[in-house]
């Protein structure tokens, strides 16, 4: 336990309005060890990003916090105050957002963006600018001194992409939360920001939580992983394990429905019907609708989280049925 | 799998697209026009020929803003190409007036990326399927509804869905409903403009499906554009690699594949993230961004990104060749 530097446990998060709650986060536990990365893997709105701003606590007033625990290298953060906070958002744990275009800013400078985080820290003009010098070059970012003085929208999205991660690492955090950094990107565009976000890893000795949906970028980032479906996390493991011995009946149709590498052009097999609304969740398992394997138990009643091999957890009642179940790859 | 390669070699050309040239101006602000500075264009599709063979499904991939859509767009004169001949069944429909092309266009179909925002949200389904086929008179009017329910029924969907308005739909299901607009009309080409892309990838399969399956029972040619390799790989049989505004590659998909030729549909196919996590490499394998289209280079359009390049590749651009039989590619190298 010493190795975890975040343990989330039982974490709820609901969206309450007048008419409807949904039903964000639905109990997810989950640890982060030192120096790795930590996927979040879903389709879209099944919370992955919710979890993010419920661990930085960067979340609307219609949020409601339902019950849990954030535990930062030993720290509980649920319940600080703001001022608290603020000193855990960006130095401590920071936040690399999706939408790049809305979350930089587009009528200040790229060097005005950047000296922001270091509001607090003293430092001189002649510190701050060697700093942000330095940045843009750890990042991969030519030329920065004339850079620095340019706006987002003079910067390709790839270049953008890497400006975002300067700024989330300008206060030295020992955590990145990348909110899927390279969704909007070229293939090759795509290759550069995962060698980067990669080696940055390594060089600083930074955990790093990804979010995406994009199965090719976590077998290229993460360690381990958590998938999650309709607020819940289903599976956990490691990668490899995951990757190539899924034991949750949606990682099994999720990884059969992508098409292969080898070119076979054997039928995909997709998931029926779509994932359902957050606001009116079924009393049992939240796949049960879509699963093969559904049986009474599923509809009437919620899987319990259960260890299926060392590290691995599926939520699900049928995981014997998937002992002998093929991965995307093999071992 | 034995009727789809049949088709295929069936080698009769449906589209015929030859020298085509797609320019788009640049605006020219006040402070320009007093400097007198010279007017610029954006050039993205530069001399573009293929032809297109009847119930093949073409691929084309390369990164974004390298000319994928205006090229499939200014092929069926959804823009006004600058120069160059599309000939469909013998006519040049470059030439032909409006009244000819408007019939002529019911052969071409688009499916749009954005499933929702190429979708009146005001018309219901019905609205939306019955406009194109009264429009173009396809079928009689007492026939229209039983039109309508195949239709519906072709891209699996309920015919007791049809009131619906598109907003009431996931996007899974309003891409279908894109695919049956893109039906109606009976077209012999459907252009799919990166028609997965917006989806989840549970959802994605079940599009995929969809539309291999159609194009197995109908025998429609298919235009496929996408970035997502994977996908293109296993739906298309033939492929088109661009790089600004020009074809540097095109061969039968499998050989793309399998053997690529030229250094940038190398580095595209291996950029591709691996599937493997045991298969990690630490550094990336291109450096650089595509070259503005504004300012091309003199000679390759490559050679700035290319650790191959020679002299030569500086001075003049390489012609699109046949190296292998069926395998073209544009590349001094080879």
């Amino acid at each position: 336990m010493e190795n975890n530097i975040l343990e989330v446990k039982n974490l709820k998060m609901h969206y309450v309005s007048k008419y409807e709650t949904v039903k964000a986060i639905n109990d997810i536990s989950f640890s982060v060890k030192k120096g790795e990365t930590f996927g979040l893997v879903g389709e879209s709105g099944c919370g992955k990003s919710s979890v993010c701003k419920t661990l930085l606590q960067l979340l609307p007033p219609n949020a409601k916090f339902m019950g849990g625990s954030i535990k930062y290298k030993g720290k509980e953060l649920i319940g600080l105050s703001n001022k608290e906070l603020q000193k855990i958002r960006g130095r401590e744990i920071s936040m690399s957002f999706q939408e790049l275009m809305t979350a930089l800013n587009p009528v200040t400078k790229v060097k005005e963006q950047i000296y922001e985080q270091f509001i607090g820290l003293k430092m001189t003009k002649q510190e701050k600018y060697a700093k942000a010098v330095n940045l843009l070059k750890l990042v991969g970012i030519p030329s920065p001194e004339q850079r620095l003085e340019e706006y987002v929208h003079q910067f390709s999205g790839g270049m953008r992409q890497r400006i975002m991660i300067a700024i989330a690492l300008a206060a030295q955090p020992s955590m990145l939360l990348a909110d899927e950094p390279t969704t909007a990107l070229d293939v090759t565009i795509q290759d550069q920001i995962i060698k980067l976000i990669n080696s940055l890893k390594e060089t600083l000795g930074m955990s790093i939580i990804l979010v995406t949906h994009d199965l090719g970028v976590v077998s290229q980032m993460c360690d381990s992983i958590a998938v999650m479906y309709a607020g819940s996390i289903v599976e956990t493991g490691d990668t490899l394990t995951i990757f190539s011995k899924p034991r949750h009946p949606y990682t099994e149709g999720l990884i059969r429905s992508m098409p292969k590498d080898d070119g076979s052009k054997d039928r995909l097999e997709s998931i029926e019907g779509a994932p359902p609304n957050l606001n009116n969740l079924p009393k049992g398992c939240s796949f049960a609708e879509r699963c093969k394997y559904a049986t009474e138990i599923c509809i009437n009643q919620m899987p319990p989280l259960k260890e299926v091999g060392e590290n691995h957890y599926s939520k699900c009642f049928h995981t014997d049925l998937l002992i002998n179940s093929k991965g995307l790859i093999e071992l | 799998m034995s009727e789809y390669t049949l088709k295929n070699n069936n080698s009769e050309v449906l589209l015929s697209v030859k020298h085509l040239r797609k320019e788009f101006p640049i605006k020219q602000t006040i402070f320009d026009i007093i400097q007198k500075k010279e007017k610029k264009k954006l050039t993205a599709v530069d001399d573009v020929s293929i032809d297109i063979y009847k119930g093949e499904n073409l691929g084309i991939v390369g990164e974004s803003g390298c000319g994928k859509t205006t090229f499939a767009k200014s092929a069926i004169q959804l823009y006004k190409p600058n120069s160059g001949e599309v000939f469909f069944e013998g006519i040049d429909i470059t030439k032909v007036s409006r009244r000819e092309l408007r019939k002529l266009c019911r052969n071409f179909q688009m499916i749009f990326q954005d499933p929702f925002s190429s979708l009146n949200p005001r018309m219901s389904v019905r609205d939306v399927l019955s406009e194109a086929l009264t429009v173009h008179k396809i079928v009689e009017k007492s026939k229209v509804n039983t039109k309508i329910a195949n239709l519906i029924d072709m891209v699996g969907l309920n015919i007791d869905q049809l009131d619906r308005f598109p907003g009431e739909f996931s996007g899974g299901q309003q891409q279908r409903i894109g695919i049956a607009r893109a039906l109606a009309l009976n077209p012999k080409l459907i252009i799919a403009d990166e028609p997965v892309s917006a989806l989840d990838v549970s959802i994605q399969a079940q599009i995929i499906n969809l539309i291999k399956d159609l194009q197995e029972r109908l025998g429609i040619t298919f235009i496929f554009i996408s970035h997502d390799l994977r996908v293109v790989r296993y739906v298309t049989t033939r492929v088109v690699v661009m790089y600004l505004g020009k074809i540097i590659e095109t061969a039968d998909t499998e050989k793309l594949y399998r053997n690529p030729l030229h250094p940038y549909t190398k580095i595209l196919l291996e950029s591709n993230p691996n599937l493997d996590p045991r298969k990690r490499e630490k550094k990336s394998l291109i450096e650089g961004e595509p070259p503005s289209p504004i300012d091309l280079p003199k000679g390759c359009r490559f050679c700035k990104r290319c650790k191959y390049a020679m002299d030569i590749c500086h001075e003049k651009e390489p012609d699109l060749k046949e190296i292998r039989p069926g395998h073209k590619a544009a590349c001094f190298k080879l």
